[in-house]
C-alpha cells in the first residue's frame, strides 16, 4: 500500500530498471475533436474482467473487453504491490465508468463508448501489447470511439 | 501504460492517460498524461469519493484541450486522508497467530484453523452483500489454505487437489486475503493502511504467505517459482 513519495529512491529507481521500456522512433499525436464529438472509451491495466471471463495469465498481454453497463468485476492481475482494497470498495477508483457518464450528461463529453477494455498491466515486455493494442483500436472504432482514456493501478 | 497510448494513437485514437510512476510517464513518455500522487492502485485518489473523482477525470480530460504534445502534468492535491492505523483492532477476534519464524508444521495448522474461520465469516458478508471478488482459483477458501499447506511442506509434486495447482495457488493466496479484506472492511471502510498492517502481521494467513515466499523460491511448480522469484505473493512494502 504505497504511493511514490512514500518509496526510497532505490525502489523508485527498480520501478524503471525492472521494465523493458520501448525506444519508439515515432511520435504520434492525434488531434482531438470537439468535446461534443468526443466518444470516449476506457482502457484499464488492472486486469479486470468479468466473472465469467478468463483470468489474465502470467506475462498476458492480450485483452478483455466489457460492456459499459458491468459492474461486477474479478481481478487477475500479477502483481501484489498495489492496493486492491479500493477496488472492490468501489470500482471507479481504478475504473472511472460512472465518472465518465456523468461527465457526457455534464456535456463535458460527447458520448461513452458500449465497450471498454483491460490489459493486464503487470508484464515487463511493453512491445509484445502493440498486436493486442491495433486490435482494440479497431473494435474502437467499429463502435464510433475516437478518444481513450487509460488508467493504471 | 505509456506504450499502450503510443501503440493506440498511431491507429488514430486521441489518448489520455493518468499515470501513478512518475519515472514510468518519463520513460515511456504518452502523448498526454496527468501523474497522480496517490496510492498505487487507486489512479482516481478514494472509493466512495465521487466529487474527488470527478476533480481527477475534468483534470485529464483538460489535457485534450492541449494543441501539441507530448504533455504531462502533474496533480496537485494528494487524495482525502485515511485514518491513522495505530490502535487498530479487527472487528472480530481469531486465535493469536504463531511466530513468523514458527515450525512450518506449527504454521499450516494455525493458518488452516483461522482460514476456516474467517471462511464462515466471509460467508456471512458475502450473502449480506450478495457479491464478492473471490473466486479466480475455482477453490473453497478451506481447499485453498490446505493447498498452501501443501506448498510450505514442499509436497506439491503430488498434489491433486488443483489441476493446475500452482496457478490455483497464486489466484488463491490472493483470494484469502481479499477474503479478509471483504470481511474486515464490511465493518471497517476507512480501515484499508490497519488491516493491511494486520494482515501481514498479526494473521496466520498472513504469515503463512509470507513463508511461501521463501519456500517457493524452491518449487518444483514452475510458475510458483516465477511467482516467488517475482515477488508476487508478499507486497515488497509489506511491512509498511
Amino acid at each position: 500500500m504505497v504511493k511514490e513519495s512514500d518509496l526510497s529512491e532505490a525502489s523508485r529507481n527498480s520501478l524503471v530498471t525492472s521494465y523493458d521500456f520501448e525506444k519508439f522512433n515515432d511520435q504520434p499525436w492525434t488531434p482531438t475533436v470537439a468535446a461534443k464529438e468526443r466518444r470516449i472509451a476506457i482502457v484499464s491495466t488492472a486486469a479486470i474482467h468479468a466473472p465469467e471471463d478468463r483470468p489474465f495469465g502470467y506475462g498476458a498481454f492480450h485483452w478483455r473487453s466489457f460492456p459499459a453497463s458491468q459492474r461486477e468485476f474479478w481481478c487477475s492481475h500479477n502483481s501484489v504491490n498495489w492496493d486492491r482494497t479500493g477496488l472492490y470498495q468501489d470500482i471507479n477508483i481504478a475504473y472511472p465508468i460512472d465518472r465518465l457518464n456523468e461527465a457526457c450528461e455534464d456535456g463535458r463529453v460527447g458520448s461513452v463508448a458500449s465497450t471498454h477494455y483491460a490489459f493486464n498491466g503487470g508484464t515487463y515486455e511493453v512491445a509484445k501489447y502493440e498486436p493486442y493494442a491495433r486490435e482494440v483500436a479497431g473494435l474502437m472504432k467499429e463502435d464510433g470511439v475516437n478518444t481513450v482514456l487509460l488508467c493504471p493501478v | 501504460m505509456g506504450g499502450l497510448a503510443h501503440y493506440l494513437e498511431r491507429e488514430g485514437l486521441t489518448t489520455v492517460n493518468i499515470a501513478l510512476i512518475h519515472k514510468h510517464a518519463i520513460a515511456q513518455p504518452a502523448p498526454r498524461a496527468l501523474w497522480v500522487p496517490f496510492w498505487y492502485g487507486r489512479p482516481f485518489g478514494a472509493p466512495n469519493q465521487p466529487a474527488f473523482q470527478r476533480r481527477v477525470l475534468d483534470s485529464v480530460l483538460d489535457l485534450l484541450d492541449e494543441p501539441a504534445g507530448r504533455v504531462l502534468c502533474e496533480y496537485d492535491r494528494d487524495a482525502p486522508e485515511m485514518p491513522s492505523p495505530e490502535g487498530w483492532e479487527p472487528p472480530f477476534d481469531l486465535p493469536e497467530p504463531p511466530n513468523a519464524d514458527a515450525d512450518i508444521g506449527v504454521i499450516c495448522s494455525a493458518m488452516k484453523v483461522e482460514v476456516a474461520a474467517m471462511a464462515e465469516k466471509h460467508a456471512d458478508v458475502v450473502e449480506k452483500h450478495g457479491w464478492t471478488s473471490i473466486g479466480l482459483s475455482k477453490l473453497d477458501l478451506n481447499t485453498v489454505a490446505e493447498l498452501l499447506a501443501v506448498f510450505l511442506r514442499g509436497e506439491e509434486k503430488d498434489t491433486a487437489i488443483a489441476k493446475r495447482p500452482g496457478l490455483a495457488l497464486k489466484f488463491g493466496c490472493q483470494e484469502i486475503i481479499d477474503a479478509y479484506a471483504e470481511c474486515v472492511l464490511a465493518f471497517s471502510p476507512d480501515a484499508p493502511l490497519a488491516f493491511r498492517r494486520w494482515y501481514w502481521n498479526r494473521t496466520a494467513a498472513g504469515i503463512a504467505v509470507r513463508r511461501l515466499q521463501e519456500v517457493a523460491l524452491n518449487s518444483t511448480d514452475y510458475r510458483v517459482k516465477i511467482s516467488a522469484q517475482n515477488r508476487a505473493f508478499v507486497p515488497r512494502d509489506w511491512h509498511m
